[in-house]
Formats: structure tokens, sequence, C-alpha cells
């Protein structure tokens, strides 16, 4: 089978902000066993916007996750912001794909949590009390939820809860922020501006994002580069640089280059997932049926 | 065809909307026949009264009970006794129950314990707690304590495992640790559920008041229930359950509208 040319994963400068070398990550033990992950390489420079894709069942929430510090590996390394990783910490924010906010705090008060966290163990001064007051403002306005400081999260919608969840995240300036599939329960509207909203805190913050999507388009459109991952056993397939500049637009999803990557992308997960129709079958049905 | 304006689906939609009027009228409804059929079947004459005595008769019941044997105190004994036994049980059990559903090793170890005395009868303890504790009023306690108890710690350990697992591990993924996540994030998140197990096992509490009254006690509604059994005024064993059931639903509504006072984000939309 013809595979893919794999562009380099390895960073551009510097030491990658992760680093993953030979992971691997079963669940269970015994027969009953199942290997979610398999020898799993991937650097993630400073900076920059990486987005895993895949069919389902090719653990890439599992690797995001074990990014986090939330589930553990089996099996090989990962060093993130130049640690080896053996639990979650403030350093890599995770937004979720829904019900994460706290219900009985307000906006305002869900976006300065990780602000509590710290004023609970007494380690900061009055100055960085005001910066963090300044910062809550400043997410606030980022994200367009000034008017709604004072709601709960009930009262808002899910693309408002989203975004609350993002500032949330952003807030103690995280050095990476793990997205796991963030806009997957969103409708397609609403989708595209969330879209152009972490472009833009991307740009603003100079954020080094870890993306999870099942959306080839949505991968591409936000990602610098897009690394296709295949299940049983979850593995890296490819991995592609996306040819678009840093800063991205809605109209460059109809461009000649978006386009044929996208084609490339979506025909290299199905071929990696399995999964076929038998079109045959579907020929011999439709004669049967005299469609 | 022309097409109906404001057409609403019917009463009996299955899940269909009601209005806060017929909501009230149904309600109404619900709780005046029990009563109308009761009236009808006791003032039929079919039964003797000493076996249905009709609401008039257990009305009468109830003013003289108020007025020559001290029904207010009878009230309030009770009253006193199950809310004792009820908070006495509220307090270990809510922060056991918060360790049992927080901690693997603290379930580990308490909760198959704790499923296998529930089993038991509290009832059955009466003679070990009258041995143990006496007759007073503390050995009243204890009996609603032991009935109330186990039950609301396993409700307790599973409104907190309840709390769902995406804002465990944002607050993780926040520098939450333990402490903070224990009283911060899994606490603050079940309060509403907790607070409705405390109002459902208040309502457990009351029903072993009747039994926990058997233990040589001279006073309060299971009491006086037991005592008009033996002199077979019947009109005073229906005048108590009343009485009990009307106290309970005083009860609940006090605990519903505490739940919205406590919790107005969960009332609040858009």
């Amino acid at each position: 089978m013809d595979v893919p040319e794999i562009v380099s994963a390895a960073a551009t400068s510097a030491a990658p902000k992760v680093s993953i070398r030979g992971l691997s990550k079963v669940f269970g033990e015994g027969p009953g066993a199942t290997v979610a992950l398999e020898n799993v390489d991937l650097d993630v420079g400073e900076h920059s916007f990486v987005t895993l894709v895949g069919a389902s069942g090719c653990g890439k929430s599992t690797l995001l996750r074990i990014i986090a510090g939330l589930e553990f590996h089996t099996g090989g390394e990962i060093v993130a912001n130049g640690k080896a990783v053996t639990g979650p910490g403030a350093d890599r924010a995770m937004v979720f794909q829904q019900y994460s906010l706290f219900p009985w705090l307000t906006v305002a008060q869900n976006i300065r949590f990780s602000r509590k966290l710290r004023a609970n163990k007494g380690d900061f001064t009055s100055a960085e009390v005001e910066a963090a007051s300044g910062r809550a403002d400043t997410l606030l306005n980022l994200m367009g939820l000034q008017a709604s400081e004072h709601a709960f999260p009930n009262q808002l919608s899910g693309g408002m809860q989203q975004r609350v969840a993002i500032a949330r995240a952003l807030m103690p300036r995280p050095q990476i922020l793990l997205m796991d599939e963030p806009f997957g329960a969103l409708d397609a509207q609403t989708r595209e501006v969330m879209h152009d909203l972490i472009q833009y805190v991307f740009l603003l913050e100079k954020s080094t994002i870890v993306f999870v999507t099942h959306d080839v388009e949505e991968a591409i459109y936000l990602g610098q580069r897009v690394v296709v991952m295949a299940p049983r056993p979850g593995r890296i397939d490819s991995i592609y640089e996306v040819p678009l500049p840093l800063q991205r637009s809605q109209d460059m999803k109809l461009s000649p280059e978006f386009v044929r990557l996208k084609g490339e992308i979506v025909s290299r997960i199905r071929e990696t997932s399995g999964i076929k129709t038998d079109l045959e079958l579907l020929d011999k049905l439709c004669g049967q049926l005299k469609i | 065809m022309a097409t109906r304006r404001n057409a609403r689906p019917g009463l009996w939609t299955v899940r269909g909307p009601m209005s806060q009027r017929n909501y009230w009228l149904f309600a109404a409804l619900g709780l005046l026949l029990p009563v109308l059929a009761w009236w009808a079947l006791a003032s039929a004459g079919l039964v003797s009264k000493v076996f249905m005595p009709g609401p008039a008769d257990v009305w009468a019941r109830v003013l003289k009970w108020a007025g020559e044997d001290n029904l207010i105190g009878d009230m309030f004994i009770s009253i006193y006794r199950v809310t004792a036994g009820w908070a006495l049980s509220a307090v270990i059990a809510l922060p056991l129950g918060l360790l049992i559903g927080s901690f693997r090793p603290v379930q580990a170890m308490l909760e198959p314990l704790t499923d296998f005395i529930r089993y038991m009868p509290a009832v059955a303890f009466i003679p070990l707690v009258m041995l143990w504790v006496g007759i007073d009023e503390s050995s009243k306690i204890s009996i609603i304590f032991i009935g109330t108890f186990f039950q609301m710690v396993l409700m307790v350990a599973e409104d907190v495992r309840r709390v769902p697992v995406a804002q465990v591990e944002a607050a993780q993924t926040m520098g939450a640790d333990r402490r903070e996540m224990v009283e911060l994030v899994l606490l603050q998140s079940a309060k509403p559920a907790l607070l409705d197990t405390m109002r459902i096992t208040m309502g457990w509490s009351w029903t072993y008041l009747v039994v926990a009254e058997i233990v040589a006690a001279n006073s309060g509604l299971g009491y006086a229930i037991l005592r008009a059994q033996r002199y077979l005024q019947t009109d005073k064993i229906f005048a108590g359950i009343i009485i009990i059931g009307l106290i309970g639903l005083i009860t609940d509504q006090l605990f519903r509208f505490a739940h919205r006072k406590a919790f107005p984000w969960m009332y609040r939309k858009s």
C-alpha cells in the first residue's frame, strides 16, 4: 500500500514542550487486556498547534489524557515542560468536550477557580492578586463573556459554556493547552466561530496546543501539523504539515491545497479504520430492488 | 384544510405539558378522592366504627386529644426524637459518606460492612439498645439512628460518586490537591443531591418513630398510636397516623424550599 509521505515530526527549534518516546498504554491485565497505544513517538514544539485525528478507537483521546496526566502510560517515556509526567498539573490545562464547568459557580468564579486554588495555598503577593484580577477581565473580554460574567453555566448555550471552559483553562497561563474534542457537541455555525476564536487565542497567547478531534476539516483548519492515528492497536499512522499561513481564515477551506489535504487525510483514515462499504453487495441489493 | 392555531397538546399526551392551574386541580383531586371514599365508606354504615371511624370521628378525636391529652406535647417529643436521631445520623454520615465517595480504600473498607449492617432490621436491635443504652430518651434516639444511619451513609457516598468525572478532572488539571478536590469540588458539586438525601432520610426516620416509641415510652405520637390499639380507639390510631403524615408533608416542603433557596443556580434558566 502506498503510504503518504511523512514529513519530519522533529521540533524546529529548542526543546519540545512535549516529548513522547516509545509510549504504550495497555488497559486491563491478563487475557482481557487491550492495547490502547503502541510505540508512540511525538514531539510538540513550543508555540505550535498540533491536531490529532483518527478513526474511533485509535487512542487519540487516551494520548491526550496521558499528556494531561489523567491516565498513566504503561510503557515508554513522556516529558512535558522538561519534567516526566507523573500526574495532572496546572502547567497542562485541559478543555473537555462538555459538562466540566462547575455549575454552582458563576462564569467569573469558574474562570477564577485556579486562582482560588493558589489563594488557598497562600502563596501569592498583592501584586499577583491584582494581576490575576486583570487576567480574568482580559479573558472575559477576549471570550466575549462580559455580559455573562454573573450568569451560571446552565444559563448559557453550549458555545458560551465552552468559551468559559477555555477561559478557565487559560487563566493560570498554562504552558500547554490540551483540548479533547472541545467543539464536538456544538452546532456547525457555533463551531466556526469557536475555530476563529481559538486561532486568535493561539496567536495572542502564544500557546502550545494539542487538539483532539474526529473532524478532519477542523484538524486542518486549526493545526499546523495534523497527526493521523490508526486503531488496533492505537498508533501514529502519519503526520501532515499544513501548507497554510499561520493566520487562517474561513475562505482557506476552499483553497486547492486545503481540499487536496483533506481528501488525502480522509482517505488515509478510511484505510486505517478497516471499515469498508461492500459495494458489490450494495450493487446486488440495488439490482434486486430494481433501483 | 385550515390549520388550527395555537394547537396545544392535549392533557393526556405522553409527557405533555400542564398548566400550573391544572396541576393543582389534579393534586387537589388526588387528595380529596381518598378522603371522600373514606367518608362514604364510613357513613354507609357497612363497616363497624371500631374498624373504620369516619373523618368526623377522627377530627373529634384530634380536638379531644389536643384539649385533654396533650397532643402538642406528644407532637413535640416525637419531632424531637426524630430530629435528634436523624441529625445525629447526618452528623456522622455526611463526613463518612464524603470519604467513602472520595477515596477507594475507605470505600473498600466501609461499604461492604455498611451494606451488611443495613440489612439487619433496626427493630431487632431494640433489646440490645435497651441493654446498652437503657430506656430513657437516648434509647429512642438510638433506634431511629440505627434505622437511618446505614442507609444514609450509602446514599451520601453515592451522591459524592455521582459528581461528573469531567468536573473532577478539570479541577485536577488546574492543580487542585486532594483536600481542595474534596472540599471545593466533590462536596460543592454534591450539595444539592445531599440535601435531597437528607430530605428522603428524614422521611425514613419518621417510619422508625413508632418502633422507637415501643421502648418504654410514655409520650409521643407513636406511643399514643400503640396505646390506642390497646383500648381499641381506632379513631385515635387514624388521627396519629394522619398527623405524622402531615408533619412529614410539611417537613418535605420545607426541605424543598430550602433547596430552592440554597441552590438558586439549579433553578435559574436563561
